[in-house]
């Protein structure tokens, strides 16, 4: 019984010591970035599928087709121009910040936004959609509308957005007083609070909390109009994520999105997709 | 109510799909768990000081640290120092049965401790070897104890698989969040989502008190 114990013992010392050595010898060849991903025929984009219409899933479909939206035809684009094959990896959104940041995918297009704090652990590529009519804006009930129409008409709201994200430091920065200040972890908690009476205001991307706001007749939302918080022209764009020091990488990923913007490309994605993504809801 | 009707009939696949999901995933980590657990309980009970401290920080770490936490750190982790490829909902999986392995060793253990120490003083005035003694002595009476904790193991990994809905392993969860974000409707979603959780759940644990009165019966 000892001896079993002992040879079993033995047996995981010598599975951790392999473990070791072959962690250490894979870290010898590395390569970069762009040259593993042409040398093993695939590229992994991990992206967070419940962001319409920017990415999301159509379940009518299965495996990889299930995935759609703007975002993923970007994906599809970087992966023809490098002549591979695109695999889509679905994940929350703080997993697709921790796995780029880590390294362990290649890219990570989630509709993500630049912030200082953000391009200090992650590469980002250059800014690939700025739509028209887009922009970060306030999300009411549509009976405070005439209550809050700007920063200023906050100071006595409750105001609540996503933790992490670009709307929150939108926030910390330029609305100088407020009631209170909540965070969740996705963006649709923070416009269910505002139709549940949680929180007046969600600060959202305007043409996501639009959706939203068709989408559940029953809360009466509206987005303040006329109002837009002022980006700062470095800031502007969502992002496609890489780790960090790729340079390869993102001089191959800024190419796809050059060529894709001067045909104006993503525009025509983005129309396409916020009529697809409300051929999806059941009202 | 309509809202949920409408929702069920366009995304009942979608529903069913993330139950079968969240059942598998259950059902692997509780089989392989236990025989993992059966494995970490003999070690514990070994008269070896360092094979008994070994597990007992192994159980103490597993219990003692959020699964969420464990579910981060085995996806990040184990690709990284295992010499295979890993995909991530292996990483997932691993990381569930390494959780559930702990659970179950103490219930194990439990329900060895827990078979009358006449049983085991009888078996060895018989002169049974001690491997012998458990198989045929121990081993069977515990079973009883042993069984009805296990599927509240079951139980409880059913719920627990949830957060792994953060790395998209197609489960139950995670059909909340692909219905959610492709219709934007939430509570009526959530709603569904929950009593299809709720009536597997009460299922198996009124199973499962059937089951422990069977067992009982035999006394």
């Amino acid at each position: 019984m000892k001896r079993w114990m002992a040879c079993l013992l033995a047996l995981v010392m010598a599975l951790s010591l392999a473990a070791c050595g072959a962690s250490g010898s894979a870290a010898k060849t590395a390569q970069n970035r762009l040259e593993k991903i042409k040398a093993q025929g695939y590229i992994e984009v991990a992206t967070e599928p419940y962001f319409a219409p920017y990415e999301f899933i159509d379940s009518s479909k299965s495996g990889q087709e299930q995935y759609v939206g703007v975002d993923i035809e970007l994906a599809k684009a970087i992966a023809q121009d490098l002549g591979v094959e695109l695999r889509v990896v679905p994940l929350e959104f703080s997993a697709v910040l921790a796995g780029i940041a880590d390294g362990k995918y290649d890219l990570a297009i989630s509709a993500i936004a630049y912030s200082p704090l953000r391009a200090e652990t992650i590469g980002m590529s250059k800014g690939y959609s700025f739509v028209e009519g887009g922009g970060y804006g306030l999300l009411v009930r549509t009976a405070d509308l005439d209550k809050y129409t700007g920063i200023e008409s906050l100071a006595n709201a409750v105001v609540v957005t996503q933790s992490g994200s670009v709307q929150e430091s939108l926030v910390n920065d330029q609305v100088p007083k407020y009631k209170e200040f909540k965070r969740v972890s996705a963006m649709t908690d923070g416009m269910l609070m505002v139709g549940e009476n949680k929180a007046d205001v969600c600060v959202c991307e305007i043409s996501n909390g639009q959706l939203y706001a068709d989408a559940n007749p029953g809360y009466s939302l509206s987005i303040v109009p006329n109002f837009l918080f002022t980006v700062d022209e470095s800031m502007e764009g969502t992002r496609v994520a890489i780790t960090k020091g790729e340079t390869e990488l993102t001089d191959a990923v800024n190419a796809t999105i050059d060529r894709l913007t001067a045909a104006g490309q993503i525009e025509q994605w983005y129309t396409q997709y916020a009529a697809y993504a409300k051929t999806l809801g059941v009202q | 109510m309509e809202t949920m009707v409408k929702l069920w009939s366009r995304y009942s696949s979608t529903f069913l799909q993330g139950l079968g999901g969240t059942l598998w995933l259950a059902a692997i980590t509780v089989v392989v768990g236990s025989l993992l657990g059966l494995v970490v309980a003999l070690l514990r009970m070994s008269h070896l000081k360092v094979l008994k401290m070994i597990t007992s920080v192994y159980v103490e770490v597993l219990r003692g640290t959020p699964i969420l936490l464990q579910l981060y750190f085995f996806w990040l982790v184990l690709p990284k120092i295992l010499p295979i490829e890993m995909s991530d909902t292996a990483c997932i999986v691993v990381a569930l049965i390494v959780n559930s392995s702990s659970y179950v060793c103490e219930i194990i253990r439990a329900g060895i401790d827990a078979v009358d120490k006449g049983q085991w003083e009888a078996a060895r005035s018989l002169g049974m070897s001690h491997i012998h003694m458990m198989q045929r002595v121990i081993l069977p009476q515990a079973v009883r104890n042993i069984l009805p904790a296990l599927v509240n193991e079951f139980i409880v990994m059913i719920k627990e698989t949830s957060l792994a809905s953060v790395f998209f392993v197609g489960e139950l969860m995670t059909s909340y969040r692909t219905v959610s974000a492709s219709t934007f409707i939430q509570i009526p979603t959530l709603t569904i989502v929950g009593l299809i959780y709720l009536i597997v759940t009460f299922t198996l644990s009124q199973a499962a008190k059937f089951f422990e009165r069977r067992l009982k019966a035999s006394d």
